[in-house]
């Protein structure tokens, strides 16, 4: 079978860097821990990496040793809480590795399979900006998050990753979070824009997963290096996240069907050249 | 005896059998001679029982008779076959080498430079081509001698195979006219590698008929990253050009042509516009 566990990956973007994309991973991971689910994050900004560094953490292998003969994924995942919540790190500072070509990432992919398959969700932390990298690892998740904050350059760098996903690569579904909004009605209008721009010039829809409210708490728990759905749960920002956490086990469930049919990871059918 | 002594007799006997029977087809048949027409042909045999090989190739070379071919009825036929091949080999390697400098010749040049406009278009990997043309190369041959002269286009042709890299292309494809085709190299890169090719060569010292001297060369530079189409002969024309501005404005140096696709480096289809901006802004 292809996909045993009908593992769902996400893959979370937003073109520009700064909008709390590794945060929202982070946590989102931390509620569906919560909720009961397996995880994985898999930091997957091949030349900054910095989901690692939000922990505390220091590995000493990463996503790129994988490539090396004789590493096997389980000495490469480290786990974050006890009942599979796991992540495996990225280096930082390897320009070489943000532009993975295809055969390296298919080599990559080979390699994951048997290890992601073992969670309910892979969550990929795409890296800023719009890198070969960052589009294959969107168009192999079964679902993309998109991260944007009400600023206009957020806006437009979010936008132009939908684009070049949509116009070179024929990818229609996207869900859009609107990240530090001042409030609902802020965050409603920012999503509003974005997505009144797609359906104009791109013909496609978005969906609205929700929203994440400015919090200082959140500033708070990166400064100590703590997850905010571990240091502070019940906060503004926390309850936000989890609610979106919420939408996104409902949507694997209600696709269990759908997720055995293609591989975690990877084209749903083989294409042709670009 | 058969053959091993020269046979003045039989020789002249032979040149003018074949020279009566070239007369008489390449005169009312000249095509038949020249062509290799549709539906076959016939070979034309006659027995010289006197002959063997080593005398029909002195006599083949002597008269220019290369294709007439000969077919020893009397031994293995393995001698002879390989003569074939070996002709065969040699005009191969003519067809797409220069004789004096043993670069490759405008034709297989043109066709690879053909093959890398191609390649540069699907891969979108950058190829650039250099034209170069000795400076006052006429004065060279009238000053010192067309043997001299020879010796400068030889010793360009050692520098330029020298510094290239194995899978690039140097070739003689003029008079004094050479180009480098360098794969996967860009603007910047091939004028770092040209003003070394040209620093080489301009030190290189020539004996002339009096006094020793030194050449100098000018280049154009074009290159292609696939965003446009573009054949071979517009290609030349824009590394041409830089040639000629090269030549104008002194000689002795390496001139590049503008980017021919500089334009589509930023891609129209994916670019975020004006109008889309004004959606994202809410204006």
């Amino acid at each position: 079978m292809d996909n045993p566990n009908q593992t769902l990956s996400l893959a979370v973007l937003s073109g520009k860097g700064g909008v709390g994309k590794t945060n929202l991973a982070l946590n989102m991971g931390y509620a569906l821990h919560a909720a009961g689910h397996s995880l994985l994050l898999m930091d997957c900004d091949l030349g900054l990496a910095n989901l690692d560094v939000l922990l505390g953490l220091s590995p000493d292998k990463n996503l790129q040793d994988l490539l090396r003969e004789g590493v096997r994924p389980h000495d490469v995942v480290l786990p974050l809480e006890p009942g599979g919540l796991d992540i495996l790190p990225a280096a930082s500072g390897v320009p070489e590795l943000v532009e993975m070509d295809e055969d390296m990432q298919g080599l990559l992919f080979q390699r994951l399979n048997d290890l992601v398959s073992r969670y309910h969700f892979l969550v990929l932390d795409l890296g800023a900006g719009i890198n070969r990298t960052v589009l294959s690892f969107a168009k192999s998740a079964r679902r993309r998050l998109v991260v944007v904050t009400p600023e206009p350059t957020s806006l437009t760098d979010g936008y132009a990753v939908i684009k070049v996903l949509a116009s070179q690569h024929g990818v229609r579904d996207f869900w859009v979070v609107v990240n530090q909004a001042a409030d609902a009605r802020e965050a409603r209008q920012t999503f509003k824009r974005l997505d009144m721009a797609c359906r104009n010039f791109l013909n496609l829809e978005l969906t609205d997963l929700g929203h994440v409210l400015q919090d200082p708490t959140l500033v708070e728990a990166v400064r100590r290096q703590t997850p905010l759905l571990k240091f502070a749960p019940k906060s503004q920002a926390g309850r936000d996240i989890f609610s979106l956490a919420v939408k996104v086990e409902k949507f694997r469930t209600d696709s269990l069907a759908e997720l055995t049919k293609a591989p975690v990871l990877g084209p749903l059918q083989a294409t042709g050249t670009d | 005896m058969p053959g091993k002594k020269p046979d003045q007799g039989r020789d002249a006997l032979l040149l003018a059998d074949l020279a009566a029977l070239r007369e008489a087809l390449c005169g009312e048949y000249a095509e038949a001679c020249n062509e290799w027409g549709e539906g076959g042909g016939l070979g034309l045999f006659r027995l010289f029982p006197g002959l063997d090989l080593e005398s029909w190739a002195a006599l083949a070379e002597k008269h220019g008779l290369h294709r007439w071919l000969p077919l020893p009825l009397d031994q293995a036929a393995l001698p002879h076959l390989s003569l074939y091949q070996q002709t065969l080999d040699r005009l191969a390697y003519q067809t797409d080498h220069d004789p004096l400098t043993g670069l490759a010749n405008r034709r297989s040049f043109e066709r690879a430079l053909d093959l890398e406009i191609e390649r540069a278009r699907r891969s979108r990997m950058p190829v650039c081509l250099a034209l170069l043309d000795l400076d006052d190369f006429k004065t060279v041959n009238d000053t010192h001698g067309h043997p001299c002269g020879d010796e400068v286009l030889k010793a360009l042709a050692r520098v330029l195979l020298e510094n290239k890299r194995r899978y690039d292309l140097a070739a003689r494809i003029g008079g004094e006219e050479f180009a480098l085709v360098l794969s996967g190299v860009g603007l910047v890169k091939s004028v770092e590698i040209m003003g070394r090719i040209l620093s080489q060569f301009s030190a290189e010292r020539f004996q002339g008929a009096e006094a020793g001297f030194s050449v100098t060369f000018s280049a154009g530079l074009a290159t292609y990253r696939g965003g446009v189409s573009l054949d071979v002969a517009e290609f030349m024309a824009l590394a041409d050009k830089a040639l000629y501005q090269a030549k104008g404005e002194g000689k002795n140096r390496i001139v590049s042509a503008p980017l021919p696709d500089v334009d589509k480096v930023t891609r129209e289809a994916t670019q975020v516009h004006a109008n889309e901006k004004k959606f994202l802004f809410g204006k």
